[in-house]
């Protein structure tokens, strides 16, 4: 294209006198530029996706906790109560199901944090951080509602799980900008019905 | 060069799309899902409320609109609060709630229903959720924000009266969690007890006490809200003792022929309902582990049933003598029922009086509140909170049908009512509140799959209307 804007008779007077080759220069190097561009679209999607997953995996999790009894949730309790590993296996399930590297967290049982929570975290065959799954079954949020001030009561699930960039491979071609798993968290509240 | 320029701009475009329609998509998933958590939050309000025990909004039109009168009602603000919650692209959202009776209905304000009773059977929550959402490559072309915006509906089924509304008849419910405490259809509070020159007053007994579900319809017979736990204006909100049928020491079958005792001598708050211990084949799930002697304690099946969940027993209503009542299991002396509520309610030590560490109702005023224990787990003691382990259900038979005195005996479940357990003693009686009422027999086999939930007045997303 570059010889349909110059002039015909100057050509003549430069050094190169054929320019076809030039296209292939220009192209490689344009070609850099324009793979870490179509990977970037294509990771950036391929991380919103995930992010969607999980998201939608927390909230199945959430659901089903917030569905069960909370009696069986104290602050001294030593073994994981039946709401949690319910929850716990709805979101692993879920995560199978969709094909997502689970990390092994099937293979895990959650531990006691603190308050009402309980986390597992397992990197497994997983890179960066690998996954970390909170379930919280007294997340308390303080409402003022109809001028009474409330604590609502819901159970939150919590997951955050280590993105494996693909454009680390490629952005090494515009500078050797390496870029490290990311962690992408989602949460999902849902309130206790009992 | 000027190739990669010209092809960049379609490049650009290609990033625009994919980046912006992907974030627009995920927003929108998010706004569908905060959505549904802020309806069914909203119709969760309005199940633990009692509300649908009451006739239509038609009458006691201010404690309607305490609960879903628009934008200072609780389950409006409680929608409002969950959709703030949830967020939608990075950012809090707005929600417009809406009540529903049926098809391209929508008001903000449920009290205007006042037509029929369908709403105080099956209230009805719209959620609308809206957000502003800023784009990033698509403000090449001026194009910087696009709004998203999702739709949904939640409903609280109360059984009571569905015959009259739902063209299949009466659509049964199945509560999870239910409580081995199988209660006679009798409300010991209607009629009102009749108040001598001097105390103690008269109360209804067996044989002139109202149901509290009616047999031939299922709806509720004394529908409405009362306060102070007098019945005096309806079912919900009665305060009464929920005494073993069987007094301690005693034969267990003595008192069967006579399923009320008003004026038993236990110095009890009066009224007194008595209950049959149900047949728990199986030990619970979700029994906690929280190192209390009335937790270790609670071992047999039937004290498991009632400090965890009971999730192989089904009590189906209208099933004709689809349950089992056990009588070899005494719920007055083995301690099992108090050992089970005081595991279940974290009550410290036994009592029908004062609290000693776990959750209570405030009943002057409505809507009641629930206010965290000392004991509660939540750590969160005054406040005012929207879960409780002290509300439970319990199914409540049919007297009609004749109960043998020993072992075991099939009853048939006729409705259910959720209460809230102030308080065990020892021979474990249970001093309770009325939460809510759920009556959905008629006498015949219930047709159709029963709703299925967490309580007498299941909440479940619909389509919606």
């Amino acid at each position: 294209m570059s010889r349909l804007i110059h002039p015909p008779g100057l050509a003549t007077l430069g050094p190169c006198r054929n320019e076809h080759g030039s296209q292939i220069a220009e192209f490689a190097v344009s070609l850099p530029l324009l793979v870490v561009f179509v990977v970037g679209i294509f990771d950036f999607s391929g991380a919103f996706s995930l992010k969607q997953k999980l998201a939608n995996a927390a909230r199945e999790g959430a659901r089903a906790a917030a569905a069960d009894p909370a009696n069986d949730v104290s602050t001294t309790s030593t073994v994981v109560p039946a709401s949690v590993s319910d929850a716990y296996q709805v979101v692993d399930n879920y995560l199978l199901a969709e094909k997502i590297n689970d990390c092994r967290l099937s293979t895990k049982t959650p531990t006691y944090v603190s308050g009402l929570t309980w986390s597992s975290t397992t990197t497994g065959s997983c890179p960066g951080s690998g996954i970390i799954l909170t379930i919280n079954r007294g997340c308390v949020t303080q409402q003022t509602l109809d001028g009474i001030t409330t604590s609502m009561v819901a159970t939150c699930v919590t997951i955050t799980y280590a993105y494996a960039w693909r454009y680390n491979a490629v952005s090494s071609l515009v500078g050797n900008s390496v870029m490290g798993p990311s962690n992408l968290t989602t949460t999902a509240v849902a309130y206790n019905e009992n | 060069m000027a190739l990669v320029a010209a092809a960049m701009v379609a490049i650009m475009a290609m990033a625009a799309l994919s980046i912006d329609a992907v974030t627009l998509y995920l927003a929108n998933a998010e706004a569908q899902r905060t959505a549904d958590a802020a309806a069914l939050a909203a119709a969760k309000v309005i199940s633990l409320s009692g509300i649908t025990g009451t006739a239509s909004p038609a009458t006691q039109t201010a404690y309607w609109q305490s609960i879903c009168g628009g934008s200072s009602s609780l389950a409006t603000q409680t929608a409002e609060a969950v959709a703030a919650q949830n967020q939608v692209g990075g950012a809090g959202a707005t929600a417009t709630v809406n009540y529903s009776t049926g098809p391209g209905v929508r008001n903000t304000d449920c009290s205007t229903f006042t037509g029929n009773g369908a709403f105080a059977v099956n209230p009805m929550v719209v959620v609308k959720v809206q957000n502003n959402l800023p784009t990033f490559f698509a403000r090449i072309w001026g194009k910087s924000g696009s709004s998203v915006s999702a739709t949904s509906a939640a409903e609280a089924f109360n059984p009571s009266g569905s015959a009259t509304y739902a063209a299949s008849g009466i659509v049964p419910v199945q509560p999870r969690c239910v409580k081995p405490w199988i209660v006679p259809n009798y409300d010991p509070l209607n009629p009102q007890p009749v108040s001598n020159p001097g105390p103690p007053p008269t109360y209804c007994n067996a044989g002139n006490c109202a149901t509290l579900a009616d047999l031939s319809s299922g709806s509720i017979t004394n529908p409405g809200i009362s306060l102070s736990g007098t019945g005096s204006t309806g079912v919900i909100g009665e305060t009464l003792t929920l005494v073993p049928d069987c007094t301690p020491g005693a034969d267990c079958s003595a008192q069967l022929d006579n399923p009320i005792i008003p004026n038993r001598g236990f110095g009890l708050p009066k009224p007194n309902l008595e209950y049959l211990p149900g047949q728990v084949s199986q030990a619970s799930s979700a029994v906690p582990s929280d190192g209390t002697d009335a937790c270790n304690e609670a071992t047999s099946n039937y004290a498991q049933a009632i400090a965890g969940c009971d999730q192989t027993t089904t009590y189906q209503c209208g099933v004709q003598n689809g349950n089992t009542v056990d009588l070899s299991e005494n719920p007055g002396s083995s301690g099992d029922t108090a050992n089970g509520v005081q595991c279940l309610i974290h009550q410290g030590t036994l009592g029908l009086g004062a609290s000693s560490g776990q959750d209570t109702l405030v009943v002057t005023s409505y809507p009641f509140q629930i206010k965290a224990g000392d004991n509660n787990p939540l750590n969160i003691t005054g406040n005012v909170i929207t879960a409780s382990n002290s509300i439970v259900t319990l199914p409540i038979y049919d007297v009609n049908n004749p109960i043998k005195k020993s072992g075991t005996s099939s009853v048939t479940v006729v409705g259910f009512m959720q209460v809230f357990i102030h308080g065990v003693n020892g021979p474990g009686d249970v001093k309770v509140t009325i939460l809510n009422v759920a009556g959905c027999g008629n006498g015949t086999n219930p047709t159709g799959n029963p709703v299925f939930g967490a309580s007498p007045v299941p909440v479940r997303l619909i389509t919606p209307p």
